[in-house]
């Protein structure tokens, strides 16, 4: 690596150098020196001997040993990720090939099920439902439309409401809060909301309740969550925006256009690294997505003559954007 | 006759890597965060992390080690400016596992932990002061100063010279920084 400064390189910046390599610059300091850093041989070939020399700093902490169960907390937490993923390589798995299997509830018996809950789905009679005190937990569809259903033990936490006078092929399992009971002559009778009987209803409001998330999370994801102003000679002003989902936009306001054949150029500079082409704005009021998440390193910007890769002037504005 | 079932081999891999580097993991954890709890905590956290990018851990690297434990003193570094409640720089090494291709890392990662102590017992007090404060404390060279009630800029100026003082005694190459 050549170690040439650059004409601009003083003792300051190589005061810099140690600290960038300790990572504790900050602020304005932190942004010149990467401005500097960027064209400096010297200071990048410093900042990466530093580095090396404190690589083995963590070495002079005297060894210790943990409490007595640390290493037991720590292999249980090894072998619960192990497990975790076992259980989800299991479960993709039998998503995409086998057939569903029967909803269980946490105090069911492990036995096998009746041939009976293996039957093709099929519309039910309601004389032969069970019938059977009511349970707050909801079972699930598969198991109430499928039937006939013998009184199994494993079917047992699973009660169902009378449906003596429901028609069979209106016979929704009930779950929490859309079917309600009111009595009459005849006995209790359930109620099913209209959305419930009618396909087209309800597949209208699965897609609006889809609609709504989805804009709500799109919205959501857009927020701005942070603005850095860039801070520099050229009058106006320039600052970024981040958005929650990382995405980033320049813009700039008030600043003087960059004249005939020439554009502004931002800049991404990650720490201890060269800059990245980040966009082009070709007037000095305008608002361009940057290409690139700043997120933790410096915007900068500077006039070129068109796009290029790599800075031909001095910044005229940068700013550093916190993670 | 049943034998105990032999341990997972991922799970082994992490008792390995426990076995190898916990103390020093500790020990370091502990020399930042003076808090075995929290200690621990990062501990857990780092080793766990390095399982499950395993395939990037080689025992018979040496750099296996300096790579670990830069990832504990960095979490431990989060966990000081979080108790500070101060935006956390991001740290340019971050996570990476270490490039087998950089050979001045290799070396100097081959220097033992006792070559390092006495690098760093040689440097003159007030250096290895705030050399200690800025990379065990997480202390920026303005922090220090004020720590110290000394000047900014003699801050700077004894952290450049420790540096290279510490370059000289850890037997970093640095011919090209000398002729240049």
């Amino acid at each position: 690596m050549a170690a040439t400064p650059v004409d601009d390189h003083t003792q300051e910046f190589e005061e810099l150098a140690g600290l960038s390599a300790l990572e504790v610059l900050e602020g304005d300091e932190r942004v010149r020196f990467e401005l500097h850093y960027a064209r400096c041989g010297r200071c990048q070939l410093m900042v990466r001997h530093d580095r090396e020399a404190l690589r083995s700093l963590p070495l002079t902490a005297p060894e210790m040993d943990p409490s007595p169960d640390f290493k037991a907390r720590l292999m249980q937490r090894g072998a619960a990720e192990l497990a975790a993923q076992h259980v989800a390589e299991q479960s993709s798995g039998s998503r995409t090939s086998a057939p569903p299997t029967p909803v269980s509830t946490p105090d069911s018996d492990p036995q096998p099920r009746s041939t009976a809950d293996r039957q093709p789905p099929g519309l039910t009679a309601a004389a032969q439902q069970p019938s059977g005190p009511a349970t707050d937990r909801p079972p699930a569809p598969d198991q109430l439309v499928s039937a006939p259903m013998s009184p199994g033990p494993a079917d047992a936490p699973i009660a169902r409401p009378p449906t003596t006078d429901v028609p069979p092929t209106i016979q929704f399992p009930p779950r929490a809060g859309d079917a309600r009971t009111r009595s009459t002559a005849a006995g209790p009778v359930r109620v099913i909301p209209l959305w419930r009987r009618r396909p087209i209803l309800r597949t209208l409001a699965a897609v609006f309740v889809l609609g709504l998330v989805t804009v709500g999370a799109y919205s959501y994801e857009n927020q701005p969550v942070a603005t850095v102003e860039l801070h520099g000679d050229a009058p106006g002003s320039a600052r970024v925006i981040i958005r929650r989902n990382g995405a980033a936009e320049l813009e700039m306001r008030d600043v003087p256009d960059p004249g005939p054949g020439f554009v502004y150029e931002a800049w991404i500079i990650p720490q201890g690294q060269q800059p990245i082409a980040a966009g082009v704005v070709p007037t000095g009021n305008a608002r361009v997505p940057l290409e690139g998440d700043p997120r933790g390193k410096t915007v900068a910007i500077t006039r070129e003559p068109g796009r290029v890769n790599a800075p031909t002037s001095n910044p005229l504005m940068a700013g550093a954007v916190q993670s | 006759v049943s034998t105990p079932q032999a341990p997972a081999p991922e799970l082994a891999q992490l008792e390995a890597l426990y076995d190898a580097h916990h103390r020093q993991a500790i020990g370091l954890a502990y020399r930042i965060l003076n808090d075995l709890g929290d200690a621990e905590e990062v501990v857990q956290e780092v080793f766990l992390s390095a399982w499950r990018s395993g395939h990037t851990y080689n025992p018979e690297r040496g750099s296996a080690q300096t790579w670990l434990l830069s990832m504990v003193r960095n979490r431990c570094i989060d966990v000081i400016r979080a108790r500070r409640r101060r935006p956390v720089q991001p740290f340019a090494e971050g996570l990476d596992p270490p490039d087998p291709s950089d050979v001045p890392a290799q070396a100097a990662s081959n220097v033992d932990a006792e070559a390092a102590r006495v690098a760093l017992a040689s440097l003159p007090p007030e250096q290895k002061e705030v050399i200690e404060l800025a990379y065990f404390g997480g202390l920026s060279h303005t922090e220090i100063a004020t720590q110290l009630a000394a000047p900014v800029g003699t801050v700077k100026g004894r952290i450049r010279l420790g540096l290279d003082r510490l370059r000289t005694a850890m037997g970093v190459h640095q011919d090209a920084l000398s002729a240049s």
